[in-house]
């Protein structure tokens, strides 16, 4: 078993693991998640700093020729091994927790003063 | 005669395109110039092992944005707060564990440094939520001051407009544009 940290998730958080939990063995570069989660351009990378310190995801570089693609490498992102059921765990747990949230009777208003 | 015009009016139009073109690309390199000397900026203010990290990425993910300024401009400012976020996780990595102590010890980080560090960048976050506040609150505090002189401006633009405008049929509708302007202004503020 992978040596696994926890993670703190913030909604940002969850919406860039959501994206990669779709598609567990996947591969993804910062911009491309950050479209994809719907965030900021420039706004994942103390996420993805903190996943990584964590072990959720490793990362590489893009193995290309800059020259020939007529682009620069790409830093690729991926979830690890004991990351992806971890990521789909917290994902599940926050489903559950709006669930709840969903199930709860309705706060019935307070009256206003002067009304019967 | 005919052919002269015609010869010139097509030599007029290509000089048109070319310092046309010529302009758009002199605005396009500035502004690319800009964003990538913003971004190297904030690089270098960065802790070398940060550096290190993210400088080659934040380059490479530029590279592919700066086509579109805007949303390179966007990258590049909200770069600047990610690095300071990733500065003070690395400030505070090191201060929580002993063994990292002893590395930033080796690598030049002191306490005071992480500490100033750290004070630094919550200064910063709360100046800036400061002026904010302070610019929100101005804003509802006067908010009818702040309309009737939106209005007053507006009126007497639209009055300076009906009279300078060529054609008074176009005065009348830019009037009319600006009177519409008041009234969406004035139904959103007290909406």
């Amino acid at each position: 078993m992978d040596d696994i940290g926890a993670v703190r998730m913030t909604t940002q958080m969850l919406a860039v693991l959501s994206v990669m939990v779709a598609e567990p063995t996947g591969e993804w570069y910062g911009l491309e998640l950050t479209q994809r989660a719907g965030l900021r351009p420039g706004t994942i990378y103390p996420i993805l700093d903190r996943l990584l310190k964590a072990g959720w995801l490793d990362r590489r570089w893009e193995e290309i020729n800059p020259v020939v693609e007529g682009r620069p490498q790409r830093r690729l992102y991926r979830l690890t091994g004991a990351g992806a059921p971890a990521a789909r765990r917290a994902l599940d747990e926050h489903l559950a927790s709006l669930r709840r949230a969903g199930s709860r009777p309705p706060v019935a208003p307070r009256p206003r003063p002067g009304v019967a | 005669m005919s052919i002269l015009l015609a010869v010139s009016a097509a030599f007029l139009g290509l000089v048109v395109l070319v310092v046309k073109a010529l302009i758009v690309d002199e605005a396009r390199g500035r502004v690319q110039r800009r964003v990538a000397a913003s971004l190297e900026a904030t690089i270098a203010s960065l802790p070398i092992e940060i550096q290190e990290e993210w400088a080659e990425e934040w380059r490479g993910e530029l590279a592919a944005a700066i086509s579109m300024p805007w949303t390179a401009f966007a990258y590049v400012r909200n770069v600047r707060e990610s690095a300071e976020q990733l500065v003070v996780a690395k400030a505070l990595e090191l201060v929580l564990t002993e063994t990292a102590r002893a590395s930033a010890r080796a690598e030049g980080w002191s306490r005071q440094s992480i500490e100033s560090e750290q004070r630094r960048s919550r200064d910063l976050r709360t100046g800036r939520l400061r002026a904010r506040n302070w610019a929100l609150t101005y804003l509802i505090k006067h908010r009818d001051s702040l309309l009737v002189l939106a209005c007053v401006v507006m009126i007497v633009a639209a009055g300076w407009t009906m009279l300078t405008f060529p054609s008074y049929v176009l005065g009348t509708v830019a009037m009319l544009v600006l009177l519409g302007g008041i009234a969406a202004l004035w139904s959103r503020a007290y909406d």
